[in-house]
């Protein structure tokens, strides 16, 4: 059966899988750019005790609400000013990206795994299961779920693990909605029956079958929850119920730069820019992630 | 003649379909009351148009629906006493779409070495060598063990489902319309791996298809299925030069000749294909049936069973069995 007749039929040209995403990442300008700034304050928020010039607590009463760099007496032991406390505001900012990047990468996690273990079950094992999980799905739509935050912040208090926890089980529903229609459709495919009629278990299929024809599009929904944790936690904490002062949290800072905003924009400005910068990169990276994972042959 | 290797003792399948909110569910008898066995190392063919049931049939032989009626046995045992792991062992499937029944995430060697590994069977450095094995054996290069289903073409990728369906040495292989996703040129060679295939492993088949010539080529035996039932059983030989029930024969004129001279076939058949909700009562082929007869607008025709195989008609049954 081998040998001369097929011998050229045998060399693989094709690319694997792989090969595919890297060359479609390479090209992808958007997913360059943002996994670029999502990386970079990765980087910055885990080294900022040694990139930071200052310690993000130490006040300064001689050197309150200081002008940045490129304002009136402007001077590089402060880039960017200082705040009414006399803290080097540079430094409050590179810590509160910490904060930022903690609970959005925890709420999604959370959420991820909730939403998704709630959607897969549900696709894979129809009927019955998957009416329970549409019933979730539904009451879990038709909850306020800033509102729901607000409340469960006020009874449980502000701290990191709370805020996580809270915003972690309140956005799973897009997770669920969308893996539980993307695993109905992979059940549907041949290869799930051809593991059955070999007799592998639910969790073997579900593991090893499904969750790997799922796992882009909950790494997509995952970059788009944790841009929405990042400004849930932002408003909260702006509005007083999420992270507690005198942690540096983004939406804190513009909370506390509010009474100066006359005088002093750049307070709210800065940490605004920081938010809106960091969203918009998330956002595109997921935008990218989605491009470059779709299956062969849809979408370039 | 040894003991049936698989035997279909009048295997029902229904399914209840919702129409509307309101309305009641429907029943469909997507096989109804089909009985046949199937010898050791033989190919059974299955054929009938789209809808007829084939593929409800094929995944109840494969132990992936339980039957709503009657009994499957493996070599004399009820399925239901077969544990799902054991089924596994006996009978395995290979698939239509070769695009859809290999995990685009997965290599071939994880594709292949999938029945080894729920099975249990051997340690890793045993399972990698016999996957090769395998791959060899149907015609594959050892080295595509690290390729991606995407990287080959459909007719290796056929080859790849049916390593993956040997790999655990079943008794029996279900095809369902193996090769109605590949090219003609591929189709033969396919078809001749089957064939090298049963020969030296001793396999036997069940082969799902609607390609008549296809079936005329690797079958020892023919089923003709129509709207659920079981409507002809006989020798290949037999069924393809003298057919008894005029559903076989018209299906048999409407495969094209190689002569193009000889122009398409005629028009096959009267009518449309029924409604499977509401199938026609009495014999379920009378509407479309060039010899029907006031009895079969009424009664369901009985099979009969003869040396020469099966059929239900009333053509056949009791003294106008000479036509």
């Amino acid at each position: 059966m081998t040998g001369g007749l097929f011998a050229d039929e045998f060399r693989v040209d094709a690319p694997t899988p792989r090969e595919v995403m890297r060359r479609r990442a390479r090209r992808h300008l958007g997913f360059l750019t943002g996994t670029g700034f999502v990386l970079a304050v990765v980087l910055l928020a885990v080294f900022a005790p040694w990139v930071s010039p200052s310690d993000p607590f130490a006040q300064n009463l001689d050197a309150r609400l200081l002008d940045p760099i490129w304002g009136k007496g402007g001077s590089w032991d402060h880039p960017l000013g200082t705040d009414s406390l006399g803290r080097d505001y540079l430094t409050r900012i590179l810590f509160g990206a910490r904060i930022s990047l903690l609970i959005g990468f925890g709420a999604a996690v959370i959420s991820g795994v909730v939403g998704s273990t709630v959607g897969i079950v549900g696709g894979y094992f129809g009927g019955r299961v998957d009416a329970v999980v549409m019933y979730l799905i539904n009451v879990k739509l038709a909850l306020p779920g800033i509102l729901i935050a607000l409340s469960l912040v006020s009874v449980f208090g502000g701290s990191l693990i709370a805020l996580i926890a809270i915003l972690g089980f309140l956005f799973w529903d897009r997770f669920a909605v969308v893996t539980r229609s993307v695993t109905q459709q992979v059940r549907g495919q041949e290869f799930v029956a051809a593991a059955e009629a070999v007799g592998a278990s639910h969790t073997r299929i579900v593991v090893q079958e499904i969750l790997p024809n799922v796992m882009s599009h909950i790494i997509v929904i995952a970059s788009l929850e944790m841009a929405i944790a990042i400004l849930v936690e932002a408003v909260l904490s702006f509005l007083g119920l999420g992270i507690q002062p005198p942690t540096p949290s983004w939406g804190l800072l513009i909370s506390e730069g509010r009474s100066f905003m006359f005088f002093k924009p750049w307070l709210i400005a800065l940490p605004g820019l920081a938010l809106f910068f960091l969203v918009i990169a998330i956002n595109l990276m997921g935008d990218g992630i989605r491009d470059i994972t779709v299956p062969e042959g849809r979408g370039r | 003649m040894s003991a049936p290797v698989l035997e279909c003792d009048r295997v029902t399948r229904l399914f209840r379909v919702k129409r509307g909110l309101f309305e009641t569910p429907a029943t469909l008898r997507a096989v109804d009351d089909v009985s046949f066995s199937v010898q050791e190392g033989e190919v059974l063919a299955i054929v009938g148009e789209s809808g007829c049931g084939k593929t409800t049939l094929a995944r109840m032989l494969l132990g992936l629906l339980p039957p709503s009626g009657g009994s499957i046995r493996f070599a004399g045992r009820p399925m239901r006493q077969v544990g799902r792991s054991e089924i596994a062992a006996r009978v395995q499937p290979v698939f239509q779409d070769p695009y859809s029944s290999l995990n685009p995430r997965k290599t071939l060697g994880q594709i292949v070495g999938l029945p080894l590994a729920v099975h249990r069977i051997g340690g890793e450095p045993e399972r990698r060598s016999r996957v090769a094995e395998i791959l060899e054996l149907v015609g594959l290069p050892a080295h595509l063990v690290h390729a991606y289903p995407n990287q080959l073409s459909g007719g290796q990728r056929q080859r790849v489902a049916i390593a993956r369906a040997l790999a655990i040495q079943p008794r029996i292989v279900v095809f369902d319309e193996p090769t109605s996703a590949l090219d003609v040129s591929v189709q033969a060679q396919i078809l001749n791996l089957l064939l090298e295939l049963r020969q030296s492993l001793n396999l036997t088949y069940v082969f799902i298809s609607h390609d008549l010539a296809v079936v005329e080529h690797i079958a020892d035996r023919v089923a003709v299925m129509y709207l659920g039932r079981l409507v002809e059983l006989g020798g290949t030989a037999a069924i393809f030069d003298s057919p008894r029930h005029p559903y076989t024969e018209t299906l048999l004129r409407s495969i094209l000749t190689p002569d193009p001279s000889l122009g398409l076939p005629p028009g096959p058949f009267g009518g449309d294909f029924p409604d499977p909700l509401d199938p026609p009562p009495g014999c379920r082929f009378h509407p479309r049936c060039p010899s029907a007869m006031e009895a079969c607008r009424a009664v369901p025709p009985a099979a009969v069973t003869d040396t020469a195989g099966r059929v239900e008609c009333h053509l056949y049954n009791g003294e106008s069995h000479g036509r």
